[in-house]
């Protein structure tokens, strides 16, 4: 019933001289089938949350401590052979730069076959079949074109559907969102965003979906953890929260958002 | 009026390969005219790539046009750029970043003199940061106190008009809505007509007056912000409108 | 500083080179003989307790020739590359600067000078000029900036982007002030890298000319020179080629691995 659930989960950075709580005991549940959101300043601790949930910690992170059930499974007690398994198939993620993500010198058809190969093992033809029927559900024109392009020949919405793409073609059952649209134009974005609505629908997919922006998560999320400095400091439903928030912090963010809006 | 803009063009060529042939020309900037008042907030909004940065660019002189006039009736003039990060020198201190606009403008006087000083903690206070800040380095500071410190030094020489290039995208919400104000009240207090540059619609919103919408190098739509937010006639504006996420 | 302190190699060299400049600084204390005080009776001793490296063909005490041979192989050290790098810096950021047409040119003129053999060159013009220290700092720095102009050039052509070099030049900065205020500071890191490592080698040059005869003249000792003695000696003295040899190599060492060490600390940091 709960794709995911994050109990007492601790990272820290560990430098020369300090320790930095970065995600400071936070615990929540994924439902099936439902897209929960969690909304954020910088430093708040949301990325390192996601990445702790696949363990991709970057260099002095660790994890100290808690717990992440990923449909039941004890994700943080995994070998290394079990994650990578995991990875790109049970679990996806889709970054915010989309020109990060993608490796510059292969093009986007080898890097999405690479994917099939390791997780699912069909052959080449079947492999590009696959590919390119999945950048045509994303609505990127000229998928065979796409498919043999090299990431700096696409715009910053193409590379990021063809992300997407490349994060369903292995047909995850919890897809991680950090900021997805962040980088993008807000038209593009738009579309990203009812592209990723489309996708939900048709799916039944479970999303985890990060952003600093409030508009963003309200539009897309059934519910939403707010963190601030390493803490859940308010969760529930979108609804709820956005227009009956209670604590402090979770009131000052929303006033922020509302004082700017349309 | 304070700034003039008539039918201004910037073009870059575009070099490719290993001879830098040149192979196009990107219009950057194709036949802009815009008219900015004194005391006023002209926003200029438009998705990356619009030109809007090219065009502040060329207002402040940084660029110079291919062809058109721009005429600033101003004759001092600042800038406030994006990121906070890059745009204050990493090994200057903050009394020094400050006042060197002020050294710029009265080369008698060192950095150190009393009345710099005086003025620059004079520029703190204006931003509401404290005086312990003079000495430190940027490096020290969040992204929020950092565009601060960008601010004051904008403001040390009593410009009359103020080019802000996306001066809040690179910082957090709760921080932007504080700088904005900040911005606000400077005008207030001190009668600068800005030139506010921003992709993000809600923040032209809260502090433009007047806005042009940009696209690929032209304006497509320019007049009051009530206006333009309440009834676009360009398709293209209203797409942007449309595509704001708001809360529900 | 604490970060040198804590890579423990570069903090070795950094000990080496310290032992080294008491060495010279206070010579005339540490070295037990008057360098050249010449000792008929002890020509070319071994190491013994009271000549610690033994003695030269004219009876001199090696351990105070290299000890007051120190100040010579040091000064010209930090000298020769104090000058390349006034050059380097110089010529390198006004070519990354101004670019264009002005940058292409000034490039092309360090190819040039990068294509003469570096040693070569400097035989030639010390067999045309007197063999003097002060010709030998002049022509070891004019014959090594280039590297240096090439590293500051390229850190100028990022900075030059930077907002606060535009920032600068809105506020009325004049060119010179940009380069000199905002640009050379930021740009200096490597170049310290660079000197660094380049006393090592300017040591190394100045021990060659003087081993070849046309460094350091008799009888200013300098490490060059003593192995100069060495060669006609080596049979029958080894120590007078083993010790100078074993000054330069440990003193060039500690010179790279301060100079590694120091890449270490400031290269990291440029990334952020």
């Amino acid at each position: 019933m709960n794709i995911l659930q994050v109990e007492n989960l601790k990272t820290f950075f560990y430098t020369e001289s300090d320790v930095v709580k970065a995600v400071n005991d936070i615990s929540f549940k994924i439902k099936d089938n439902t897209v929960f959101g969690i909304v954020g300043e910088s430093g708040s601790g949301k990325t390192l949350t996601a990445l702790s949930i696949l363990k991709l910690l970057p260099y002095p992170a660790k994890i100290m401590g808690g717990l992440v059930l990923l449909d039941g499974s004890d994700i943080l007690s995994m070998s290394d052979d079990e994650l990578r398994a995991i990875r790109g198939s049970k679990i996806s993620i889709v970054f915010q730069e989309p020109s990060s993500a993608f490796n510059p010198v292969f093009t986007i058809g080898y890097q999405m076959t690479e994917s099939i190969f390791v997780h699912q093992g069909l052959s080449a033809k079947k492999a590009k079949e696959l590919s390119l029927e999945y950048l045509n559900r994303v609505h990127i024109p000229d998928p065979k074109k796409v498919f043999d392009d090299y990431p700096h020949q696409l715009s910053g919405g193409t590379k990021q559907r063809a992300m997407i793409a490349m994060a369903l073609v292995n047909k995850p059952e919890l897809l991680i969102l950090d900021e997805p649209t962040t980088a993008l134009d807000v038209t593009i974005q738009a579309q990203v965003l009812d592209l990723l609505k489309e996708i939900i629908e048709d799916k039944k997919l479970s999303i985890l979906f990060i952003s600093h922006d409030f508009g963003v998560i309200s539009k897309m999320c059934d519910e939403v953890a707010v963190m601030h400095r390493g803490k859940i400091v308010e969760m529930g439903s979108a609804h709820n929260i956005i227009t009956n928030p209670k604590e402090e912090y979770t009131i000052s963010l929303l006033e922020s958002v509302k004082a700017l809006a349309r | 009026m304070i700034v003039k803009l008539n039918n201004v063009k910037k073009h870059f060529p575009v070099e490719r390969g290993f001879l830098k042939t040149a192979a196009g020309v990107v219009n950057a900037v194709d036949g802009v005219s815009l008219e900015i008042g004194r005391n006023e907030v002209f926003g200029l909004v438009g998705e990356s790539g619009c030109g809007k940065t090219t065009l502040g660019k060329l207002i402040l002189g940084i660029l110079k046009p291919d062809s058109g006039s721009i005429e600033v009736a101003a004759k001092k003039v600042q800038v406030i750029f994006q990121d906070p990060q890059a745009s204050l020198d990493p090994k200057m201190r903050v009394r020094e970043i400050i006042g060197e606009g002020l050294v710029l403008s009265s080369p008698r006087s060192m950095v150190h003199g009393p009345q710099i000083v005086r003025k620059v903690e004079e520029m703190l206070d204006l931003v509401k940061l404290p005086k312990s800040a003079l000495n430190k380095y940027p490096h020290q500071f969040s992204g929020g106190e950092r565009q601060r410190i960008a601010i004051a030094r904008a403001v040390i020489t009593d410009p009359e008009f103020i080019v802000c290039d996306e001066p809040v995208s690179s910082l957090d919400v709760t921080v932007q809505l504080q700088i904005l104000k900040l911005l606000k009240e400077i005008r207030n207090r001190l009668s600068i007509t800005y030139l506010f540059i921003s992709h993000d619609l809600r923040v032209i919103k809260f502090m433009s007056d007047r806005i042009a919408v940009m696209k690929d190098g032209r304006i497509v739509e320019q007049g009051p912000t009530q206006e333009i937010y309440s009834n676009p006639t360009n398709d293209y504006t209203k797409l942007l409108l449309d595509s704001i996420p708001s809360i529900s | 500083m604490k970060e040198l302190i804590k890579n423990r190699i570069a903090f070795a060299g950094l000990i080496f080179i310290s032992i080294i400049l008491l060495f010279a600084f206070f010579a005339p204390f540490i070295a037990p003989y008057d360098p050249s005080a010449i000792d008929a009776n002890n020509i070319l001793a071994s190491p013994s307790l009271s000549h610690i490296f033994g003695t030269d063909t004219l009876g001199r005490d090696i351990f105070s020739r290299i000890v007051y041979g120190s100040r010579i192989s040091l000064s010209i050290g930090f000298i020769a590359v104090g000058i390349a790098v006034m050059i380097g810096v110089v010529f390198g950021s006004i070519a990354g600067y101004y670019g264009g047409r002005l940058d292409s040119i000034m490039m092309r003129f360090v190819d040039i000078m990068l294509c003469f053999p570096a040693f070569f060159l400097i035989l030639a013009v010390i067999a045309i000029l007197e063999p003097s220290i002060f010709n030998i700092m002049i022509v070891i720095g004019a014959t090594s900036w280039m590297g240096v102009a090439r590293l500051v050039r390229a850190e100028i052509l990022t900075l030059k982007e930077r907002d606060y070099v535009a920032a600068a030049k809105v506020m009325g900065a004049s060119d010179a002030r940009i380069i000199a205020r905002h640009l050379i500071p930021n740009a200096i890191a490597p170049v310290l890298v660079s000197a660094t490592l380049g006393i090592g080698g300017a040591i190394l040059v100045e021990s060659a000319l003087s081993f070849l005869g046309i460094g350091v003249q008799p009888p200013t000792p300098s490490w060059g020179n003593i192995l100069m003695d060495g060669k006609s000696t080596l049979g029958v003295a080894w120590w007078l080629t083993v010790f100078p040899g074993i000054f330069i190599l440990l003193t060039v060492l500690a010179y790279n691995l301060l100079g590694e060490g120091l890449r270490d600390i400031l290269e990291p940091r440029l990334k952020e």
